[in-house]
């Protein structure tokens, strides 16, 4: 609904007395002319939607209700180092993947929106297939989802000076069985340091402890993802006897998430991004931070279910 | 202003016409001479009207005779329901071709193009930027009849401008139109009682009110703007929230006849 001074005059008129002209019938407004587009009937009739699709109000509620059961009474994670996140400026997020429906990305975005000082305000990058997915390609935009695109990320971070969070292991860490849990994959191709190299912004490396737990991946199967043609099909306590609701059923393990700190960019020489094998070497080098913490945090924890 | 003796191709175009209205207000300008196959469908005061289909000689007669300095070129086709595939290819590749061809030489007076293209160029595909820039480039062909013109219609103007330095080429990539005025296929869709969309999807869409397009159009006349530029309006925004604010749209804007209508029904 595009913003017009209308708008504003409408909310003056009612503040006053006679605030219920507006919605008396047609005859009389032909008198007065309000705009009556605020008493239109919508499902989110004051949303605030930006021009990556997040809908401010559906965020929020979404934040409010699942994310926060979610965060504090079945996950009850547990925040470290949330000072290597900048309090302002941008900064790429890299963070492990896993689980079949993966609930770490809603647990770092809620845990920098909640805990942060500066309450950061996190976009995830996410495959470019649930564009092709009904209802994922509605949801995840609304919530913060932007598909991965060097051009989106770089737009992010340089331009917009966003929080992007990334999974570069991608498919890779989703699909992988519970036998694997917390052995990173291969972090793509490097595109992430890219990105962050030529926006100058810092890699902040994240280790979550817990979310393979949450729901364990026993195998693919894959006949049903030949029959079903959904991106992937796995073996886990839930799916696929209780079908699409098996999304939000997770087991109770209990969430660590480390932020690291931050490995910096900017200091690199010129156009970094054009020595591929110093993006390889970042690459690897953050791939090995993150693993070797979590092999450190999974040694020190003592229980799945309480941490 | 540089441009003082201005054709306009394509001024039974929705475009041309209101570029037409806008410069032929301004004394400084000296003519402003517009070409269609069909008459103007705006009142227009001083614009000579020149009864002409694409044909390169025929234009390049025009220009000479009336020493034109600036050609705005508006006759892109850039929605599918206007005419037949095969009339827009005419049309979109061919006509430009010939336009192109009109103002090219040596003894060429032609010191500007101004060309109306469309974001269509850019195409629409799974796997796609969320924002295309004017340096970005359509990563896969082109899915349809009109993208392809659009893009071939493109090369040409590019190659053209390559060919003659001394020319101001622009090239201005619109985003779709709305308003009360003209009619494309959004307009007709969004003037449905009841608005059909895709379960479970929630495109953005961009769009560009009418009187920018013609205030975009004379802007570029008016200064000297080599080079590709995207014309929009700022932001993007979900098929159901601009559907909804059309709704609300369609009374204030689409014309008495919508208002009368809608008020009373609301």
């Amino acid at each position: 609904m595009p913003d017009t001074p209308g708008r504003t005059a409408l909310r003056d008129v009612a503040e006053t007395p006679d605030a219920l002209v507006p919605t008396s019938p047609a005859g009389e407004v032909a008198t007065s002319k309000p705009d009556l587009r605020d008493f239109l009937p919508g499902i989110e009739p004051d949303r605030v939607v930006d021009d990556w699709g997040r809908s401010e109000r559906f965020s929020a509620l979404f934040d409010k209700t699942l994310v926060d059961f979610y965060y504090h009474l079945w996950f009850r994670c547990t925040i470290e180092g949330l000072e290597n996140v900048p309090d302002d400026g941008p900064a790429l997020l890299v963070s492990n993947h896993s689980g079949a429906l993966p609930p770490d990305a809603m647990m770092i975005m809620k845990a920098l929106r909640d805990e942060h000082p500066k309450h950061r305000d996190v976009r995830v990058l996410v495959e470019h297939f649930f564009k092709g997915y009904p209802g994922f390609s509605m949801l995840l935009p609304k919530i913060g989802g932007v598909a991965a695109h060097p051009a989106n990320v770089h737009r992010l971070l340089h331009d917009e000076r966003r929080l992007v969070l990334v999974f570069p292991e991608g498919a890779k860490g989703t699909e992988k069985l519970y036998k694997d849990r917390y052995r990173l994959r291969r972090f793509g191709r490097g595109g992430f340091v890219e990105a962050a190299m030529r926006a100058g912004a810092p890699i902040v490396p994240i280790a979550v402890v817990g979310a393979e737990e949450s729901q364990p991946v026993f195998a693919q199967l894959g006949l049903l993802k030949k029959l079903t043609g959904l991106a992937y099909t796995p073996l886990t306590p839930t799916f696929p006897h209780f079908g699409a609701l098996a999304a939000l059923m997770y087991l109770p393990a209990k969430f660590t998430i480390r932020f690291l700190p931050p490995v910096r960019t900017d200091d690199m020489g010129e156009e970094p991004w054009e020595d591929k094998g110093l993006v390889q070497t970042v690459s690897h080098d953050i791939r090995a931070t993150i693993q070797e913490e979590l092999f450190d945090m999974v040694g020190k924890r003592r229980s799945v279910w309480f941490g | 202003m540089t441009s003082k003796r201005i054709l306009i191709t394509g001024l039974s175009t929705y475009w041309g016409g209101r570029l037409a209205q806008a410069l032929e207000q301004d004394p400084a300008v000296e003519t402003v001479i517009g070409v269609d196959k069909r008459p103007p469908k705006v009142a227009l005061e001083r614009t000579e009207f020149v009864r002409v289909e694409d044909h390169h000689s025929l234009i390049r007669r025009i220009v000479q005779a009336a020493e034109i300095d600036t050609v705005v070129d508006t006759r892109l086709v850039a929605d599918a329901i206007v005419t037949s595939p095969r009339l827009a290819h005419e049309n979109n590749v061919i006509g430009t071709m010939n336009v192109l061809a009109a103002c090219s030489g040596p003894d060429s007076c032609v010191r500007k193009v101004v060309f109306k293209s469309s974001a269509r160029y850019y195409g629409c595909e799974q796997d796609d930027p969320a924002f295309f820039t004017e340096a970005m480039r359509r990563p896969k062909p082109a899915r349809t009849g009109i993208e392809r013109d659009v893009v071939e219609a493109e090369s040409a103007v590019r190659e053209f401008a390559e060919r003659n330095p001394g020319t101001v080429v622009t090239t201005l990539r619109f985003a779709n139109g709305l308003g009360p005025a003209v009619r494309t296929s959004y307009t007709r869709y969004l003037d449905l009682p009841l608005i059909p969309t895709i379960l479970g999807f929630d495109p953005r869409h961009q769009f560009l009110h009418e009187d920018d397009i013609a205030g975009v159009l004379e802007h570029a006349v008016r200064t000297d703007l080599a080079g590709v530029y995207n014309a929009a309006a700022g932001g993007a925004s979900p098929a159901a929230r601009f559907a909804r604010g059309a709704g609300c749209a369609t009374r204030r804007t689409l014309g008495e006849r919508r208002r009368n209508s809608s008020t009373s029904s609301s």
